[in-house]
């Protein structure tokens, strides 16, 4: 018993002492608003920081660190403060860190890398006048005159090439397996009308869920129907696990995949079962001098490989800055939206970005890839220039 | 209408024994049954004094027009978010402490009422319609688990419970037509009611603010009524609340009912203060946190859970989530506090005089002891 | 025929998992009667442990082993520091203190090992073996290899030895093995030290098919409590049956039924069997009259 109170009062002496930290942490940041010159400006950033997806808000943090160090870290003129929400993957929570941070008048979001989070902010970014530049694949994240452009191709554009691709190959009959999150939804709904309108019967479509253990009762249900290829959608573990376990079940048919399936994470899960699994992405980190240069720069700093994730949030914090380079002294959430709405600044997936009417890239770039050796290499350029 | 429920109970009992003796033998029985109950209650001392409602008319009246002046921005919506929360976990401390279950599908329960809000709330149907619905919804698929409950002991239970809790996400989740799935769906019209805005946080903290208050009275009110005793009866003692004549079984579904009614409500405020509804919003770890702010109350009185709810939403949304750290913090908090305050934070001050009095005690003692053993 | 067939090695496979991580939860049911919701987090654990130790160059095999060990010692450590003093309390402060200890796990193992997706080889090859039109692969072979030793050995303490004896006498009455001379205290802790390495082993195993992400344990939790409550809370053999048959209905209601309601099949499986069935499929009579 005696022990059991030294180990609790050592958790509350903690507990006390990191909440105090916290406390001063928070009083800090105040502070310095306070204090700052009329050229300061706060940029939000809501991505999930705790919870299963917390790499996303590591990611976003690296982003800005080497977007500001390649383009200065006051632009225009402008100190940046960062005002951080945690979005944890989850909608509510989003809407809770959106208004926190919202509420602190910051001139831009950087958008949660969770489609649903950000579907579920647009409401707050409208109602507050301030713009956000976003990562996600959702197509209804934008809009005609939103407030979200977008520095990844959506969903229904990619997807609307990669099923004629898809077609192309000769697939008649194709089973789907997708998760229940808001992008897997959102991703294989544009993909099976855009399939059924290129003539190929989607013959089974299947869901699991984050939380499942195995996909074998899936996949069985993918040869029952006899199909003659398959497509398989999920966050990075599940795109690599599906794959896995496919071909393990002896599924022997040409797989097809979503852009996670070219992640590192994936490839670590499925190991050689990936080879030759055909996804769509809009960054291979061996398709152009850019994603080249930029794919070294990131891994000598951050000690590990970009994949599409970290390189579009690193897009985003480009337009971000360049927009608040561009808006000159009167930087507000207005007109800093304005700015980036026809920001014209160098990516890494393209040449330049810059944004249609309703926010969505200009010239997308759709690749299609697969896995050869233990190394993502380019198969096809459907779209976008080099 | 439960009296001669009870009555009949006893008369059943009694109706097989033909001889007056026996009949007697039976009644002396019950009766001394009930007096046992009414000891172990009173030594609970649970029916409390109830606060005249003019007061709480008072509070709620200064609440409304003090607070929105005094909490803005973030704060106030994390408050909005702990009246919503209180209100549900009042409902759970219902099922839990009168009706016996440890349920952890509250959250599911919010689920239904939410969406059957936001999904009904248009043009067609007014606000107070779609809440009332809400709460109906919920108090239906709250006593489903009550029905099915009742036929279980409590580890069972639990496992009904989440199945019901996992089969309702899943509905959820894939029914992608009528509920937009994971990606959720958004309210269809601005709601506003009594001549409050309640898209403003603070006309919505005004409205929920007296929804709370509608909530805790009518839940004392059901501890203290007669419905309330024979629950409170059952959960001291089953066996010896049968011999008297309760009727367990309808009494625990009624339980499950009424928390239903309360959590299907809170579902539908959580649509309206968000706008906007989720699977997510209401998984098992938001079941799990409405069962730590019942459990962490202590006392079981609905005011007790209020002060609860508000601590542990502060908490759990607040700084100590931004980081891993925080959640670390977090779970040691949970498990210091359930460790050392038994009766929750309605025991803690007598925790804290006890620990005062001891630490008192040790200093006279050493002071006298100084030439002792030790 | 053949597609029956296939979903039901399959599940038998994957459910040979679930059934371990049930056996240590009932296992720890059974001597203490608290429900632990942190076991899968400690199945996780053991998962990242071995993760660790096979990245310092140890076989997986060893690594594995670490795994186990590391696992028995977070449900030890739990023992002492958190469930001695709530015995005496009612049933829902351990169960709470138990989710109170998944909190700290996920957020542990969060700081240690970061939240980025990691991934561990299996122990054996994945490339199936084709018997017929059934595809059963040497990883899957081991799985099930280890679930039945591990299992029977288990059985076979429960049932023969002091302290297994000693366990269930605990069940039913904790104030009588006093005076067999055996210590409760020390009975609980033993049970809670395998179940705790039972669920390391369970994640050593499982990883290779699902990855290893900080919170993947409250699935995992929920698995071993479902398997364990439709075997029979408190039946080593009953939550192996238990974990299986979760996994066969739940292979069985996707492929037949929809794949996205497929764990509703199963969940409405469990409660139509504990109407029916108030103990569970295989628990003994104890289970009906234990009050809690």
């Amino acid at each position: 018993m005696v022990s059991h109170i030294k180990w609790a009062g050592a958790a509350m002496v903690g507990a006390a002492a990191l909440a105090a930290v916290g406390c001063g942490g928070s009083d800090k940041t105040s502070s310095a608003s306070d204090a700052g010159s009329a050229n300061a400006v706060k940029v939000a950033i809501v991505q999930p920081y705790s919870g299963d997806s917390a790499y996303y808000g590591e990611y976003a943090d690296q982003a800005f660190k080497l977007a500001m160090e390649e383009l200065g870290s006051t632009p225009g003129g402008h100190a940046i403060t960062f005002v951080r929400g945690d979005s944890k993957c989850v909608p509510t929570a989003a809407v809770q860190a959106g208004n926190q941070v919202l509420a602190q008048s910051p001139v831009a979001v950087m958008a949660p890398a969770c489609s649903g989070d950000t579907l579920a902010l647009k409401p707050l970014l409208k109602a507050r006048n301030v713009s956000a530049c976003s990562i996600n694949l959702h197509p209804e994240i934008t809009e005609a005159n939103g407030k979200i452009v977008r520095a990844a191709p959506s969903d229904a554009f990619t997807n609307e090439l990669f099923a004629k691709y898809i077609a192309d190959k000769g697939v008649k009959k194709i089973g789907i397996l997708h998760d229940t999150s808001g992008y897997g939804q959102g991703n294989v709904d544009t993909l099976v009308s855009s399939l059924e309108k290129n003539g190929v019967k989607v013959a089974v479509n299947a869901t699991y869920d984050f939380a499942d253990t195995d996909y074998s009762g899936q996949i069985v249900k993918l040869k029952k129907a006899k199909v003659d290829a398959a497509y398989f959608e999920g966050y990075d573990l599940a795109a690599g696990n599906l794959v896995k376990q496919a071909k393990q079940l002896q599924l022997d048919v040409p797989y097809y995949a979503n852009t996670n399936a070219g992640n590192d994470t994936a490839e670590k899960a499925a190991g050689k079962s990936l080879d030759g699994v055909l996804f769509a992405t809009a960054f291979l980190a061996d398709s152009s001098d850019a994603t080249r240069k930029f794919t070294a720069t990131w891994q000598q700093k951050f000690n590990q490989a970009p994949n599409s994730d970290s390189v579009d949030l690193y897009q985003c914090a480009v337009v971000i800055l360049k927009a608040i380079e561009a808006t000159g002294k009167n930087a507000t959430g207005a007109t800093v939206g304005e700015q980036m709405a026809k920001v014209s600044a160098p990516g890494v997936t393209v040449g330049t970005m810059a944004f249609d009417a309703s926010g969505d890239l200009n010239d997308p770039p759709v690749l299609i890839g697969t896995w050869k050796d233990g190394k993502a290499v380019l198969v096809d350029r459907l779209s976008g220039a080099e | 209408m439960p009296a001669t429920g009870s009555s009949q109970r006893s008369e059943e009992a009694a109706a097989p024994a033909a001889a007056p003796l026996a009949e007697e033998h039976a009644a002396r029985h019950a009766r001394a049954a009930r007096r046992g109950l009414a000891t172990i209650l009173g030594d609970r001392g649970v029916p409390g004094r109830q606060r005249p409602l003019l007061t709480r008319l008072i509070a709620v009246a200064l609440l409304v027009q003090v607070v929105p002046g005094l909490v803005s921005g973030p704060n106030l919506l994390t408050l909005n978010l702990a009246c919503v929360y209180a209100m549900a976990a009042i409902g759970l401390s219902i099922v839990f402490s009168l009706g016996g279950f440890v349920s952890v599908a509250q959250a599911a329960v919010m689920a239904v009422g939410g969406y059957i809000l936001i999904l009904l709330f248009g043009p067609t149907v007014g606000f107070p319609v779609a809440l009332l619905l809400a709460g109906l919804g919920g108090a239906l698929v709250s006593a489903l688990t009550g029905i099915v409950g009742a036929r279980v002991k409590s580890h069972y239970f639990i496992l009904i419970s989440l199945a019901l809790a996992e089969t309702i996400q899943l509905v959820i989740t894939n029914a992608t037509s009528v509920t937009g799935g994971a990606n959720g769906v958004g309210l269809k019209a601005p709601a506003s009611v009594l001549g409050l805005d309640l898209g403003l946080p603070t006309d919505y903290f005004r409205f929920i603010t007296i929804l709370t208050f509608v909530v805790i009275y009518l839940a004392d009110s059901l501890r203290a009524s007669r419905a309330g005793l024979a629950l409170r009866a059952q959960t001291v003692d089953g066996y010896l609340a049968l011999a008297a004549g309760v009727a367990i079984g309808r009494y625990r579904i009624m339980a499950t009912a009424i928390g239903g009614v309360f959590a299907g409500l809170a579902g539908g405020m959580v649509a309206i203060r968000d706008g906007y509804l989720g699977p997510q919003n209401f998984g098992l770890d938001t079941s799990i946190l409405l069962l730590l702010m019942v459990v962490i109350a202590g006392t079981g009185r609905a005011g007790s859970v209020v002060v609860s709810a508000l601590i542990l939403t502060f908490l759990s949304q607040g700084l100590l989530t931004l980081t891993s750290t925080g959640t670390l913090i977090y779970g040691m908090g949970l498990i210091v506090l359930i460790i050392f305050a038994p009766e929750g934070l309605g025991g803690l001050p007598r925790l804290a005089r006890g620990a005062l009095g001891r630490l008192g005690a040790r200093r006279a003692g050493t002071a006298s002891d100084d030439g002792g053993e030790r | 025929m053949s597609t029956f067939i296939q979903a039901v090695v399959a599940g038998i496979a994957a459910g040979a998992v679930y059934g371990l991580l049930g056996a240590g939860f009932s296992l720890a049911y059974k001597t203490t009667g608290i429900i632990n919701f942190a076991h899968g987090d400690i199945a996780m654990l053991g998962a990242y442990v071995t993760f660790s130790v096979f990245g310092w160059g140890a076989p997986l095999f060893v690594a594995a082993l670490a795994g186990v060990v590391a696992g028995g010692l977070a449900g030890a450590v739990m023992e002492r520091g958190v469930l001695r003093p709530l015995y005496k309390r009612p049933l829902v402060a351990g169960i709470l203190a138990t989710v109170g200890v998944s909190v700290v796990l996920q957020s542990v193992i969060q700081l240690v090992w970061g939240s980025l997706p990691l991934t561990l080889p299996s122990l054996a090859s994945s490339t199936p073996w084709r018997i017929g039109s059934v595809a059963f692969s040497p990883a899957q072979a081991v799985l099930l290899a280890v679930t039945i030793i591990v299992s029977t050995a288990l059985i076979f303490a429960v049932d023969r030895t002091r302290v297994g004896r000693g366990m269930r006498a605990c069940a039913q009455d904790s104030g009588v093995v006093v005076l067999f001379g055996i210590s409760p205290e020390r009975l609980y802790l033993t049970a809670f030290a395998i179940a705790g390495m039972l669920a390391g082993l369970a994640g050593a195993l499982i990883t290779p098919t699902i990855g290893l992400t900080p919170s993947r344990g409250v699935s995992l939790s929920v698995l071993g409590f479902a398997a364990a409550v439709l075997g029979g809370l408190g039946s080593v053999t009953g939550a192996i049956v238990g974990g299986i048959a979760i996994a066969v209905l739940r292979n069985l209601a996707s492929v037949y039924v929809s794949a996205g309601y497929a764990d509703a099949v199963a969940y409405l499986a469990i409660v139509l069997v504990l109407l029916v069935r108030v103990r569970g499929l295989l628990g003994d009579d104890l289970e009906t009259v234990r009050s809690v």
